[in-house]
């Protein structure tokens, strides 16, 4: 596949956060500067959302369409292409990030020590759940059941119809990063301790890869949820969870990074993996064990971010100069 | 390809201080000074500061304890939260400040940039500056605290590379001498400021590398001699001067010992080893369990091969520390 790296936008600051629009037809990104964009792909057309006092931290876009944002201000805000903005909820702390659960009817925001549950379905419900501890993640179960928080004592799963807590993976460390495999078999959280540590989704079993030589902050699913891979100092780790899972195996790794790898996601169809790194390249590898990438892409800085379109056909890269880079098809 | 270019650390200065010894006076004046630099603040006590235009960012304290084997190893979550998150807009200023509220305890500050990757690779922690208020600090040093309750004036002072002597002119110059006296004999490795009305000249602050291990001893070893002989719970400073090699395998047992059974108690540690065959001096630093060390410069040929280093802590035996260290020479050639 042929592919062409173009500058479509930039912010004034780092871009934080990325996200597609369900049909792959817009971006929205989030800037350290406050600024929060949606970018059209091919236009590049932008349209400026209302600003976050301090800086842009995360952003999200429902399957329904509606875009979220959250930022070091507290708020986290909601906004239709249709309708303008439909909601504004405010939390105290930065909002470190915020999802969608798959179905598009409510959001989880982590913002300070609280995670914040919002209903997007009209009723304009929203629950604070204090967590007592700085909330660095969230992520939700494949069936929009759960929704999961990492805080500095483990993983804490609250059910939106329940609203109590329903169930904790304690652990006595702080949890950085949170992926929930797309099969909702596994869990793997990143820790300050430089470990991963996976759960079973649903019966709390667990297992630990250690050894990384610094805090895990970014790790990711293929879309089959049969292998997890894992970013750090020096490349990209790649475990498998087919069969008996990787209990006694060795990792694959991705070699050729000259710095922190920030950010990486597997393609759709799950053949391609990308990577930014701070040595201000974008590399797509095809596989999970390689001596060198495919491609690479010089963005001209830091890499803080990236997303595969929904239908893999381009990638979206967010990075440290505020500049924003569509990678597509050549033709 | 492109690579990445050479990381140039950003320093870290760390204010720590009761309310009320002046660290917001000096606070305001280290941000409207015509310093020339521009200076980012990390501030623990709410609201106190209101500078327009300054880079300034209220933080919470959150002590996170660290799975690593270091049984007192604590870090400060918030801290490497807000310092991520200032890195990822570095080209805006030139310096950090962080100040800790009256209470904090210096450890999981220091800690924190010994413990995490990022903030190792791009910051450096220059110093830790503990401001304190001549009139008040023997009654807080005096204070009897519950069991298990750390006094907190102490320990300031204990982890500090300066102490601003504030608020001199409320005092007698007895006064003075005897608050300069008992802080020497806490911690003799710190340099101490006289200052009224914090009014300071910031070279002495900032740009110190107290944590810089090429710079680690910028003391007075001799001095360090003289500090008392204790056994008891109270603070002191021993500083050793060896003459003579070490041996390689046994120094490194040594430094097992040491932090192994000795961090808890150890506050801070600077010093410099001559090793057996090295033609460069080792130096080290600590906090706790925590270590960092490296060769340095060679040893130049008219310099004589001899073992310095400090301690600050609780229940630091002179006598011990010397005989474990004097059992790793290797016999004179």
């Amino acid at each position: 596949m042929a592919l062409r790296a173009q500058r479509i936008s930039g912010c004034a600051d780092r871009i934080a956060a990325l996200a597609w629009s369900p049909h792959g037809n817009a971006v929205v990104a989030g800037s350290l500067s406050g600024e929060t964009l949606v970018v059209d792909k091919t236009t590049s057309e932008s349209i400026k959302l209302a600003e976050h006092a301090l800086g842009t931290l995360s952003v999200d876009w429902s399957p329904g369409g509606v875009v979220a944002s959250g930022g070091q201000d507290g708020v986290v805000r909601l906004w239709s292409p249709t309708t303008g903005p439909v909601g504004r909820v405010e939390g105290s702390g930065w909002c470190q990030q915020l999802r969608w659960d798959p179905s598009g009817r409510h959001l989880a925001a982590a913002v300070g020590t609280d995670l914040i549950v919002v209903d997007a379905d009209g009723s304009g419900g929203e629950r604070h759940l204090g967590l007592g501890s700085t909330v660095t993640a969230v992520a939700w179960s494949p069936n929009g059941l759960r929704v999961g928080a990492t805080v500095y004592g483990g993983i804490r799963w609250f059910e939106p119809g329940v609203g109590e807590e329903v169930r904790s993976f304690d652990w006595k460390g702080s949890m950085l990063s949170l992926a929930v495999a797309p099969t909702g078999k596994w869990v793997a959280a990143g820790t300050q301790e430089g470990t991963v540590r996976v759960y079973r989704l649903w019966s709390a079993d667990d297992l630990e890869m250690t050894g990384y030589p610094g805090k895990v902050t970014v790790l990711g699913w293929t879309p089959d949820g049969s292998r997890l891979s894992v970013a750090d100092t020096e490349g990209v780790t790649t475990w498998n969870f087919k069969g008996r899972g990787p209990a006694g195996t060795r990792p694959d790794s991705l070699s050729g990074h000259d710095g922190r790898v920030t950010a990486l996601q597997w393609s759709p169809d799950r053949r391609l993996i990308v990577t930014g790194c701070t040595d201000h390249l974008v590399r797509v590898y095809s596989g999970s064990k390689r001596a060198k990438p495919d491609e690479v892409f010089d963005v001209g800085s830091e890499i803080s971010t990236l997303a595969w379109s929904p239908n893999g056909s381009s990638i979206a890269v967010g990075a440290a100069d505020g500049s924003l880079w569509m990678i597509s098809s050549a033709r | 390809m492109s690579t990445s270019e050479a990381v140039v650390k950003v320093p870290v200065t760390v204010l720590t201080g009761f309310l009320g010894s002046g660290k917001t006076t000096l606070l305001n004046y280290l941000l409207t000074e015509q310093h020339g630099q521009r200076i980012a603040v990390i501030e623990n006590e709410f609201g106190e500061i209101g500078i327009d235009d300054a880079l300034v960012i209220d933080a919470e304290e959150e002590i996170f304890e660290m799975n690593n084997g270091c049984i007192c190893c604590t870090v400060r979550g918030d801290l490497i939260r807000i310092l991520g998150n200032l890195m990822a807009r570095r080209d805006r200023f030139d310096r950090i400040v962080i100040e800790t509220t009256g209470l904090a305890d210096p450890a999981p500050v220091a800690q924190t940039f010994f413990v995490d990757d990022e903030m190792r690779s791009q910051l450096a922690l220059d110093a830790i500056v503990t401001m304190v208020d001549a009139r008040h600090i023997l009654q807080h040093l005096d204070e009897v605290k519950p069991e298990g309750v750390e006094n907190e004036a102490l320990e300031q002072l204990a982890f500090a590379d300066r102490v601003i002597l504030n608020k001199t002119d409320l005092v007698t110059a007895d006064e003075l001498a005897e608050v300069e006296r008992r802080i020497r004999s806490i911690n003799s490795m710190a340099e101490i400021i006289p200052a009224s009305f914090a009014k300071i000249d910031l070279d002495r602050i900032l740009g110190v590398g107290a944590f810089d291990l090429a710079r680690v001893l910028e003391f007075d070893p001799k001095f360090l001699e003289e500090s008392e002989h204790q056994h008891d719970q109270s603070v002191t400073s021993v500083g050793l001067e060896i003459a003579g090699e070490v041996d390689p395998v046994k120094i490194n047992d040594w430094l097992s010992w040491l932090l192994g059974e000795k961090g808890v108690d150890i506050f801070r540690m600077k010093g410099i080893v001559a090793i057996a065959g090295e033609d460069r001096r080792f130096v080290f630093q600590g906090v706790h369990m925590l270590f960092d060390g490296e060769p340095d410069r060679p040893w130049q040929p008219d310099e004589d091969r001899t073992n310095r280093m400090v301690f600050i802590g609780r229940n630091l035996d002179r006598a011990e520390l010397t005989q474990r260290f004097t059992d790793c020479l290797v016999a004179a050639r």
